[in-house]
């Protein structure tokens, strides 16, 4: 069995969080609001960082006065608390949904979409014959404009299938990735703390 | 004027940023690509001050609880203690502060993983609550998450060499083919909404439900 503080504190904390699998209790409430305060804290430590490191340190040690602007516009945010003013939030909310939209559609144009045609049309092997069928049959299955008849309504079905593989791969991997961290969790207990397992 | 000209402000700020990717490296549209990168820079700054605001709702959701004295106003001391600590402690000490580390590494971490393992419980119940296998689709599914799930563990390579090659199979056209047909359709999504916060049909984002 271990001595160390630390490990008993993780070890406890671990058997507070997991003990919600039988039932929510006091012990699972109290880990799950510590992590919560922790988590936040540190949310914000990082915050103030970015803050600090990317407009504050520029500005006072660079004379880049330009940083004053997204300053401002992040005070500007706290407007809401105040009913008279609240709208002035409005603005930075707009530059930040600007820029996020901006990020946003760059990637979906280029990575997840023109890469991904581009990654899907480059064949030469029998899996990437494969795998353009299925990509074209998937799609089709998201076509609703016209309703697809005759011989090629085998098409849309075809990517229904292929989608539903996709959803079990999916759900595999995802089991299975829980699974290896759970199995992390025990090993931390039976191991690293009680000393029961190797 | 208090409408328009956060969406004009919102529009002109997305496309700035579109372009920016878009454009040639050329001189005469330098200044495209030296407001894009300024503006994506911004973001990291402004987005700092809204997380703030998320602690301060944080906060003030909690101090209410424990002034009012609700039934459930210990958790909220916890939670407000410390949060206050990891606070001070970062911004006073930074994070290499020991007492800081000591509550990453023995609380934080141990109960995130936690938290994430514990999913898995919920998953296989859920997952028993509502795979029933009545139709071929269903069938597929199941089929396919048992065959990944076995190429993935031990066992299934004890029991039969197949189950990881044709995990790994799946994985790498099926499922790639599926997943790349969605990403695709969520990409010409992304710009549909775009387009629409752009032409003002979309103002959610500012409060307004109209």
């Amino acid at each position: 069995m271990s001595l160390d503080f630390g490990i008993w504190v993780a070890g406890l904390v671990t058997l507070a969080i997991i003990s919600h699998v039988w039932k929510e209790n006091p012990l699972y409430r109290s880990a799950e609001h510590l992590y919560v305060g922790i988590s936040a804290g540190h949310a914000v430590v990082v915050a103030w960082g970015n803050i600090r490191d990317t407009a504050a340190k520029p500005m006072q040690e660079e004379g880049q006065l330009i940083w004053i602007i997204p300053i401002l516009l992040g005070v500007l945010l706290y407007t809401r608390y105040f009913k008279k003013i609240a709208w002035v939030a409005r603005y930075p909310i707009a530059v930040m949904v600007g820029i996020g939209t901006g990020v946003a559609v760059r990637g979906a144009i280029h990575g997840d979409f023109t890469q991904q045609i581009a990654a899907t049309v480059s064949v030469g092997s029998v899996n990437d014959i494969l795998l353009l069928v299925f990509v074209i049959a998937s799609l089709s299955y998201f076509f609703f404009s016209k309703e697809i008849k005759g011989p090629l309504s085998s098409v849309p079905q075809l990517g229904k299938l292929v989608l539903m593989v996709a959803f079990g791969a999916a759900f595999g991997t995802t089991v299975m990735g829980r699974m290896a961290l759970l199995i992390g969790r025990i090993q931390f207990v039976l191991g690293d703390w009680l000393g029961i397992m190797k | 004027m208090k409408t328009y000209l956060p969406v004009l402000i919102m529009t002109v700020i997305a496309l700035l940023i579109i372009l920016d990717f878009f454009v040639a490296d050329a001189p005469s549209v330098q200044w495209i690509k030296s407001s894009g990168l300024v503006l994506r820079s911004w973001g990291i700054v402004i987005a700092a001050f809204a997380m703030g605001l998320g602690a301060v709702n944080l906060l003030r959701r909690h101090t209410v609880a424990v002034s009012r004295r609700e039934p459930e106003a210990f958790y909220s001391v916890l939670l407000l203690g410390s949060m206050l600590v990891v606070m001070v402690l970062g911004i006073a000490s930074g994070t290499d502060n020991p007492t800081y580390s000591f509550l990453f590494n023995n609380i934080l971490s141990p109960a995130s993983a936690t938290m994430y393992a514990s999913i898995a419980f919920y998953i296989v119940t859920a997952a028993y609550r509502s795979f029933s296998a009545k139709s071929l689709e269903s069938w597929v599914l199941l089929i396919t998450a048992v065959i990944v799930m076995l190429g993935k563990a031990p066992i299934g390579s004890v029991i039969s060499d197949i189950f990881p090659k044709a995990a790994d199979w799946i994985q790498a056209i099926p499922n790639t083919a599926g997943m790349r047909a969605i990403v695709m359709g969520a990409a010409l999504g992304v710009v549909s909404s775009a387009v629409k916060m752009f032409l003002g049909l979309d103002r959610t984002y500012l409060g307004l439900h109209d």
